[in-house]
């Protein structure tokens, strides 16, 4: 014996819906078979042809209903006939439990109004309304209905006195998780499966989650004005040619270390942490003048402002300072940097830029650079070229003059 | 409301060099309005680890810089900063 049940779409089966089972493989003679309805209704056919049902004035019907209604309730036939094993019973029952407010009809047609006219269908328009012919529900478009006069006309269809039409009226629906068409708060989860949601209007969400493995795909068309658009320009992705536009506020970078990784322009292998732009900054620092051995230099504290831009690792770092005296400086002259510079093994990361000292006092004519000094947190002046050819670390005291640098080096 | 003006420092960076190790110190200079900063600009300084910790007024820096400057770190830097010395003399 095989046996299967399947509940109206939209609704709990434990609410409403219809009991439809199937017995096979029986071989005795008017068996009880357990089903579960309401409303005393059940629709029973063997082998496809409905049996004759218990309704009022079938004196001679194929199938007893007994009173209880629900789980447990069953029906006996009548046909007085042995089944065979092959034979199949179907049987197909309403169910409607506690707590909904469904009212089910057997209607007789109305008088005068043809068979296929049936009165005292007690609705209002917005009510759903499932009608049944013979046990098959019928489409919408199989009949109408009239709210104001309570009827019910089937179209299509010339009845005869032994069809058997039930509707059901199902006003206040007590499943919360059914939205009517007009519209409403649905609660719980649905599912689509893999198909689509197609003539969106407008969504309103707070987030949007992808299945585990699989990502979240926005299709664009390819012509112009195809775009993804989000918070009405702030961020715009173009259909045709894939640029994206940060409409307003700023792309943040939220994690230490990211930022914008130019690996496949770069020819750098792929996740290579030498391809990506992970920092940018500018500011200003606080230029000060040390000696390496002994002695002190004093700046004037309006003019001892550098700035500094920083570049993924790169700084670009410029001051303009004057030097208001010197106590017996001696040693290198150390000038404070915003960054400390890169160390590597052949101090390839040793920078140079450009240095300005005002009416130098310099009968050598000497050349100077002004050098960062790799692994340290300070440059010095160097002298390119002095009158015997060497080149050296200037020391000593600076002149109170105006001095000024320009430098590009890398952070350590 | 008024405008105001403050000065935080939102960054202090450790930064391995060699054998010793530099503190990067970055402040914000802000402006507030309604208790929200509307602007600002970055001031930064390094300190080296034989930097004056008495010259640190910024509680949280100093506590770093101790923390961070031990002697064996104050040791490396010395025998760096002496290693720049001999190499300008050679230099020469």
């Amino acid at each position: 014996m095989s046996m299967d049940t399947y509940g109206i779409i939209g609704f709990s089966i434990d609410n409403v819906g219809i009991d439809r089972r199937f017995y096979t493989g029986r071989t005795d003679t008017d068996p009880i078979l357990a089903v579960s309805y309401n409303e005393r209704r059940v629709d029973v056919y063997l082998n496809g042809i409905k049996l004759i049902g218990d309704h009022p004035g079938n004196s001679n019907h194929d199938y007893d209903i007994d009173a209880q209604t629900g789980q447990g309730s069953s029906i006996t036939l009548k046909t007085g006939i042995a089944l065979v094993a092959s034979d199949v019973i179907e049987c197909i029952g309403q169910v409607s439990l506690a707590g909904n407010t469904v009212t089910t009809y057997n209607p007789t047609p109305a008088s005068g109004g043809g068979w296929n006219v049936f009165a005292s269908i007690d609705h209002v328009a917005s009510d759903l309304v499932n009608v049944y012919m013979n046990g098959v529900l019928l489409d919408d478009s199989d009949y109408t209905l009239d709210a104001s006069a309570n009827t019910l006309t089937i179209g299509g269809a010339t009845l005869t006195a032994s069809d058997v039409i039930m509707v059901q009226v199902i006003g206040a629906l007590d499943n919360a998780n059914f939205v009517p068409v007009g519209g409403g708060t649905f609660i719980g989860n649905v599912s689509f499966g893999d198909n689509n949601i197609t003539n969106v209007g407008d969504i309103s969400l707070d987030t949007i989650s992808s299945d585990a493995g699989t990502s979240i795909g926005v299709t664009l068309g390819t012509d112009a004005g195809d775009d993804f658009n989000v918070g009405t320009g702030k961020l715009n992705v173009e259909g045709d040619n894939g640029n994206v536009t940060v409409g307003s506020g700023n792309i943040v970078i939220g994690t230490s270390g990211k930022g914008i990784d130019f690996t496949a322009t770069s020819g750098s292998g792929g996740g290579s942490s030498s391809a990506i732009l992970d920092d940018y900054e500018e500011g200003t620092f606080t230029q000060t003048v040390t000696s390496s051995t002994s002695g002190s230099t004093t700046l004037n504290s309006d003019y001892n402002t550098g700035s500094y831009t920083k570049i993924g690792r790169m700084v670009t770092a410029t001051c303009r300072m004057l030097i208001s005296s010197s106590s017996s400086p001696t040693g290198d002259i150390r000038f404070s940097l915003p960054f400390a510079c890169n160390s590597q093994s052949e101090n390839e990361s040793e920078c140079y830029g450009s240095l300005y000292w005002y009416q130098i006092n310099d009968s050598a004519k000497e050349q100077f650079v002004f050098q960062v000094v790799p692994g340290a947190s300070y440059g010095r002046i160097q002298k390119m070229d002095n009158a015997n050819g060497a080149s050296a670390t200037y020391t000593g005291a600076l002149e109170n003059q105006w001095y000024g640098y320009t430098v590009t080096y890398f952070t350590a | 409301m008024a405008l105001s003006k403050k000065t935080v420092t939102d960054k202090i960076e450790i930064v391995r060099v060699k054998d010793y190790y530099l503190l990067q110190v970055r402040e914000d200079k802000q402006i507030i309005e309604n208790g929200a900063r509307i602007s600002g600009s970055y001031n930064r300084y390094v300190l080296n680890p034989d930097h004056d910790v008495s010259n640190i007024t910024d509680d949280v820096v100093k506590e770093q810089f101790t923390a961070v400057m031990t002697n064996s770190v104050k040791e490396n830097y010395a025998k760096f900063l002496k290693e720049q010395v001999e190499e300008n003399k050679e230099g020469e």
